[in-house]
């Protein structure tokens, strides 16, 4: 009897004893079992909106000159990417074939003067002689003549103006020559421009392409800082001139949502063609709410949510839980997105050591 | 009466009373037995429960006393999961021990009194203290609660503790158990000089122990499976005791219940055991039967 009493009474002190041990480690035990999470509160604002690349000058215009005649280049005094200035000196061209041309066109002329000398002294004979029948038929001769003289005399001046102006091309606009087609000696031919000039005054343009997101703030028109890859470096103003769809899946890898290409116009007298240009544009968007990585928006039936972590004051201390919040997407982009929904300081779970649903206990 | 009819009778009473024993035991060792087994195993027997049909008549739960496999997974879940049930023990415990301890003190004191003291009025006071004790507890329900709402006790577990001190039903047990205390023991002290507290401390409180056994052993059943008083007096759910706190354990896991029950009850039954002798001892000596 005494026996048992005692084996009961160790019984219940065990018990009570092992209660208290378990209360005593409870928390602890509860820490070692849940889901450990990282989190991280939302910052307030609008996307960062952020367009950077690069792209090689491309002038904006340029100027074609073609030589006036299939001519002998004689000498080329400009070479490729020399600067030029208007009115400078750029081809000459041997001219020998059109003078002889000139001269056979003048020759021409004068046989013409002759020929027509001959028809007025045979009008003057036929006026005294008694028979009229010709005359009127010989004065048409004589008017014709006349004009085929004009005729004559136009192609003369045009042949002397070619030789005069076309003996030399010039150059029409100030910048910088960035083809030529001719190399002295050669006949130039009259189907291709024998040198191309870029133009100083249309500047320069050059390309990148970006993700529409991002790109979604920019508008033609808008003035940004280019980056000039010189020695020293030094950065010009510019402007974006064209924004246009880019051909989807670009050599970056990026794939889903469409690319934009845009376009900005530099002007500057010192740029050159092919020259390297950076550009990068941060930006806000106009939308505002919550910014959080895309990267734990989650989606159900219901739309897209994210784990936002609770605190609740349970028995044994304070207790966190993981508690499904749906937000809505108001703007987005690469990693981004912002949302509604969020408290400013809703610490929401980025990170968890297990999968974990609605409601589920956490430790932080 | 002859031998076979004898015979016959007593194997009809063991029957009968085998019968009853059965049913007495039978929801003790189907808890018991099922806690040993897994959520798994709990919630493909006891399907039927979930699904609400209960027109499907073909599907029954399914009662099994032997686990499939024997695992103490229930009870890691309650004991380690789940710190709550330790935090509802422990408010369990805070509320009966008090309550067994301060029963016991008034209890043996006013016992005494009303049995061995004599002063006017004595029969009728404890007339009207068994009359309290004869009233259900939801008569004195919303007296109960006014006068805790008064006091300023409501959402303590002073609204439940006190009244539970001071309930008629351990000076009564004590009364009856002291009035079975021979008064020439009393008068002997006396007679040597001793006044009454000493004769309170050295004879009848010695000579009592049976019956404070009986009653610590008896209230503590009696409290630690309280529901009402918490539920009515109690308004935060995390201050409720266990046995408010089990109807709500098994929420999505039904196994655990079973463990939590098992847990729930085995400090009553150690205790019952150990005290066991002295209940039927004081319960004999004090005149109530049953």
């Amino acid at each position: 009897m005494q026996r048992r009493k005692k084996t009961l009474s160790w019984m219940i002190g065990l018990f009570f004893i092992m209660l208290l041990v378990l209360t005593f480690l409870s928390n602890t035990i509860q820490g070692m079992s849940l889901p450990k999470v990282s989190v991280q509160e939302p910052e307030m604002g609008g996307l960062d909106l952020n367009v950077s690349g690069n792209g090689f000058l491309q002038p904006a215009h340029t100027a074609q000159l073609y030589a006036e005649a299939d001519w002998k280049v004689d000498k080329i005094l400009k070479r490729k990417n020399d600067r030029v200035k208007r009115g400078d000196s750029l081809v000459t061209f041997d001219t020998t074939s059109t003078k002889r041309t000139l001269q056979d066109e003048k020759t021409r002329y004068k046989q013409k003067e002759l020929q027509l000398a001959k028809l007025m002294d045979e009008l003057k004979i036929m006026l005294r002689s008694e028979d009229t029948s010709g005359i009127e038929d010989k004065k048409r001769d004589l008017e014709n003549q006349k004009l085929d003289m004009q005729v004559q005399e136009r192609k003369i001046a045009d042949l002397q103006k070619q030789i005069v102006e076309g003996g030399t091309l010039r150059a029409p606009v100030d910048g910088i020559v960035i083809s030529l087609n001719a190399s002295e000696g050669a006949t130039s031919s009259r189907g291709q421009p024998i040198i191309e000039i870029a133009d100083d005054a249309a500047g320069y343009q050059f390309a990148i392409v970006a993700d529409s997101n991002d790109a979604s703030m920019l508008r033609i028109g808008d003035k940004v800082s280019v980056q000039l890859d010189e020695e020293p470096r030094r950065s010009i103003e510019g402007f974006i001139s064209d924004i246009e769809d880019a051909e989807a899946g670009g050599n970056d890898g990026s794939s889903g949502g469409t690319n934009k290409k845009i376009t900005f116009d530099v002007t500057d007298s010192q740029l050159q063609p092919g020259l390297k240009a950076y550009v990068s544009i941060s930006n806000q968007s106009r939308s505002f709410g919550m910014q959080i990585p895309k990267s734990v928006l989650e989606q159900d039936n219901n739309g897209y949510y994210v784990f936002t972590l609770t605190e609740k004051n349970g028995p044994l201390g304070t207790a966190y839980y993981a508690s499904k919040t749906y937000v809505t997407i108001k703007d987005e982009n690469g990693d981004t997105a912002v949302t509604d929904g969020l408290m400013p300081d809703e610490p929401f779970i980025t990170d968890s050591s297990e999968p974990i649903s609605d409601g589920d206990r956490v430790r932080y | 009466m002859t031998v076979i009819m004898r015979k016959t009778l007593i194997s009809v009473k063991v029957t009968f009373l085998f019968l009853i024993v059965l049913a007495i035991l039978f929801p003790v060792v189907l808890t018991v037995s099922n806690s040993f087994m897994s959520e798994e195993e709990i919630s493909r027997h006891y399907d039927v429960l979930n699904s609400g049909e209960s027109t499907a008549a073909s599907k029954n739960a399914i009662i099994r006393f032997i686990p499939e496999t024997v695992t103490l997974s229930q009870f890691g879940e309650v004991l380690l999961k789940r710190p709550k049930f330790l935090l509802h023990f422990w408010n369990s415990v805070k509320l009966s021990l008090p309550i067994i301890i301060g029963q016991a003190i008034v209890g043996t004191f006013a016992g005494f009194a009303f049995a061995k003291l004599a002063f006017p009025g004595r029969d009728k006071l404890f007339f009207v203290y068994l009359l309290t004790m004869l009233m259900p507890f939801q008569v004195t329900l919303v007296p109960n609660y006014l006068v805790a709402d008064k006091l300023g006790f409501l959402n303590s577990y002073g609204a439940i503790v006190l009244p539970g001190i001071f309930a008629s039903f351990g000076v009564f047990l004590m009364r009856q158990f002291m009035a079975s205390i021979p008064d020439a023991y009393l008068e002997a002290v006396k007679i040597d000089g001793a006044g009454q507290i000493r004769a309170f401390i050295h004879i009848a409180l010695p000579l009592a122990k049976p019956g404070i056994a009986a009653l610590i052993l008896l209230s503590f059943v009696d409290n630690w499976n309280m529901v009402e008083q918490p539920i009515l007096f109690l308004t935060e759910p995390i201050r409720q005791p266990l046995s408010v706190y089990l109807a709500d354990i098994a929420e999505g896991a039904r196994g655990v219940a079973f463990a939590a029950s098992v847990l729930y009850m085995t400090p009553m039954v150690l205790i019952f055991l150990y005290g066991e002798d002295h209940l039927v001892e004081g319960i004999q000596m004090s005149g109530i039967k049953g």
